[in-house]
């Protein structure tokens, strides 16, 4: 087959008019969106938290679900009993208790303030076992798995709704502008840096898409509605009290939280490495020497024998503080440099072959996958075997809203470090990573070569697009 | 530019972004919700695009950088051979083959694919192609070259007879 036919093909690819037109009504400033059952508004109380997309506070209209009954893929719990029960372009379906409601919201007005907010009313959905996201630093609450290097996402769950909403509507709240919560809760906005702020999802217990967001220096955002925290003095004593009553660890971000601390929990680590990725499109096995120093000057030093994309190889790795990684890989057939790179977590460059042996990112995607897993519960099942031992080993696989295991994974942590790692997933990939012989914490460590240099010589060798880190991405 | 930027670079590019999100997810549901995501987060967020072009770029980014966290999400649902919902959609046979090709490109290192897309599939010269990526001509033409070359030998090790 010519590429050309195929192009002709993928040219045929358009939207769709159904879903043309719903793109149009989420985009337009006006929905012509009626209410089908008037007589209902009565009897079901609507709730501005209802809102099944979050948008920017401007002057919009946008459609209030007042039950949980209509079914938007990915966005709103399913009807029924079949997750499965539409399909492109086919009207929404609705149940009797269904209501939708057009209402024009305009911007609210920046310099207003009122004291004495319902704050019961802002927290009224909140029910037993909801999840929380906590999210701060870099990003805020991660979107569709955007998780950068520096932020840190745990997840919890609701000890005690009602008693969640008494001692938080007991303290003395005012409303504030969208500017004062930007200045407050984002702390740099170049950087786009976030103070801590717990994601409390609201009347459905499926998707954090429902869900009013309070941050721990004592700001509410519940869409289109920001408040502050009257008296500061209560942030301290009252506000952190009460997230650590009502909100209680999940299981599976206890461990995110253990391999976080674990990679930086000692002094030094010296250790033989093996590392194996095999799937439809790569087959590499790397093995080598990894040492980390955590005195000083933050480095980790590796290097591996192996093979990569077919070839004999050898690597060297040097990454300076966790984000900043150099490498290079020589073709040991000729003798030449095969690829070398630096890059950081989140690089954007195009051209970047990444290496799946640096192991502070090894950790790091552990632990987003953990978070994952909970930022999109509506379509996983999360299953974690705590063992109890010297050796700790964690198992868990993540499933379809249908049941179908996507990924499986195995992780043992000696004394909280991680010391293995086995993922597999539904397409055949095959990930396994092992630390043996390693030793932590020696009196006398030392690199056994001159690591800064290294780095330096690396980054000296590096084109115009080999180098370069680049955390933006659009 | 429009207004209402978003309701804008819909309407001029919602095909392009369904089409790049197709080529890269593999599954027509996930591309649908992938081009739903990346106009409302457009929406949400704004950006001061200089021209159309711009927007053109920053959408292509947007929809391959979507996709590669769709991959690595467990969200990931199944992927069907034949896709249904494609079929259902285009006029046109959708036979195993086309599925396998598109496979094909989507299996290849991004850097290759990415490129492979938008000048075959979208028309981009290379100049155009380092543009939109911020990239060297001479690395764009590089990675066009070699991506070609490792698509032409996952073609024929499957029996297709690969012609440009």
């Amino acid at each position: 087959m010519k590429l050309n036919e195929y192009s002709d093909f993928m040219q045929k690819i358009k939207c769709n008019d159904e879903f043309r037109e719903r793109m149009k009504k989420m985009l337009s400033s006006e929905s012509d969106i009626t209410c089908e059952n008037e007589e209902k508004i009565s009897v079901v109380k609507p709730s501005r938290k209802n809102v099944w997309i979050r948008i920017a506070a401007a002057a919009a209209s946008f459609l209030i679900v007042c039950t949980a009954a209509v079914s938007l893929k990915n966005h709103l719990p399913s009807v029924g009993t079949d997750p499965d029960n539409f399909s492109t372009g086919t009207t929404v379906e609705t149940t009797a208790e269904t209501v939708f409601i057009t209402e024009q919201i305009t911007e609210s007005d920046d310099s207003e303030t009122e004291t004495d907010p319902d704050i019961r009313e802002v927290f009224s959905g909140a029910f037993d076992g909801a999840y929380v996201l906590s999210s701060e630093g870099k990003g805020g609450a991660p979107m569709v798995g955007t998780f950068y290097y520096d932020s840190i996402h745990r997840s919890y769950t609701v000890s005690d709704a009602e008693g969640l909403v008494n001692d938080l509507s007991s303290l003395k709240w005012e409303k504030c502008s969208s500017d004062e919560y930007d200045a407050a809760v984002c702390t740099n906005k170049d950087k786009g840096e976030f103070v801590r702020h717990y994601e409390i999802d609201i009347n459905s217990s499926e998707s954090v898409w429902n869900s009013v967001s309070i941050s721990e220096n004592g700001y509410i955002y519940d869409y289109p509605y920001y408040y502050r925290l009257a008296d500061e003095n209560e942030i301290q004593n009252d506000l952190h009290m009460i997230f650590e009553k009502y909100f209680v660890q999940t299981e599976e971000s206890k461990l995110a939280e253990k391999i976080s601390e674990g990679k930086m929990s000692f002094s030094n680590l010296d250790a033989h490495y093996t590392y194996e990725l095999k799937s439809s499109y790569a087959d590499c096995s790397l093995s080598g020497k990894l040492s980390i120093d955590h005195d000083g000057r933050d480095l980790m030093y590796m290097t591996g024998e192996g093979i990569f994309d077919e070839k004999d190889v050898s690597m060297e790795m040097v990454v300076n503080g966790e984000n900043d990684t150099v490498y290079r890989m020589i073709d040991n057939e000729t003798g030449e440099p095969y690829l070398k790179f630096a890059y950081g977590y989140n690089s954007a460059n195009l051209n970047l072959t990444r290496l799946g042996t640096q192991y502070y990112y090894i950790c790091r995607d552990i632990e987003n996958s953990l978070m994952m897993n909970v930022h999109s519960k509506v379509n996983n099942f999360l299953h974690i075997q705590l063992p109890a031992d010297e050796l700790c080993e964690y198992y868990w696989s993540c499933t379809t809203e249908n049941g179908k295991v996507t990924e499986n994974y195995h992780v043992a942590l000696k004394d909280g470090v991680l010391v293995s790692y086995e993922k597999t997933d539904s397409s055949g990939c095959h990930v396994r990573f092992n630390l043996e012989k390693y030793t932590i914490d020696l009196d006398e460590f030392e690199f056994e070569k001159d690591v800064p240099a290294l780095y330096d010589e690396i980054l000296d060798q590096l084109t115009e697009y080999e180098g370069g880190r680049s955390d933006d991405e659009p | 530019m429009s207004e209402n930027t978003a309701l804008y670079a819909f309407e001029k590019y919602g095909d392009m972004v369904l089409r790049t999100a197709y080529v890269f997810a593999g599954n027509f549901h996930e591309a649908e919700d992938i081009t739903q995501e990346i106009f409302l987060k457009l929406h949400s967020s704004p950006q001061d695009f200089q021209s159309d072009e711009h927007m053109k770029a920053w959408l292509i980014r947007a929809s391959v950088n979507h996709c590669k966290n769709y991959r690595k999400s467990a969200r990931i649902s199944k992927t069907s051979h034949i896709d249904e919902a494609l079929e259902n959609t285009l006029s046109c046979e959708f036979s195993e083959k086309d599925n396998e090709i598109r496979e094909r490109i989507e299996k290849l290192p991004e850097k290759y694919s990415l490129v492979i897309y938008l000048h075959y599939f979208e028309g981009y010269s290379i100049k155009e192609i380092a543009s939109v990526l911020g990239k060297n001509e001479n690395t764009v033409g590089s990675l066009l070259r070699r991506g070609r070359a490792k698509l032409k030998i996952e073609l024929e090790k499957e029996g297709y007879a690969y012609e440009t």
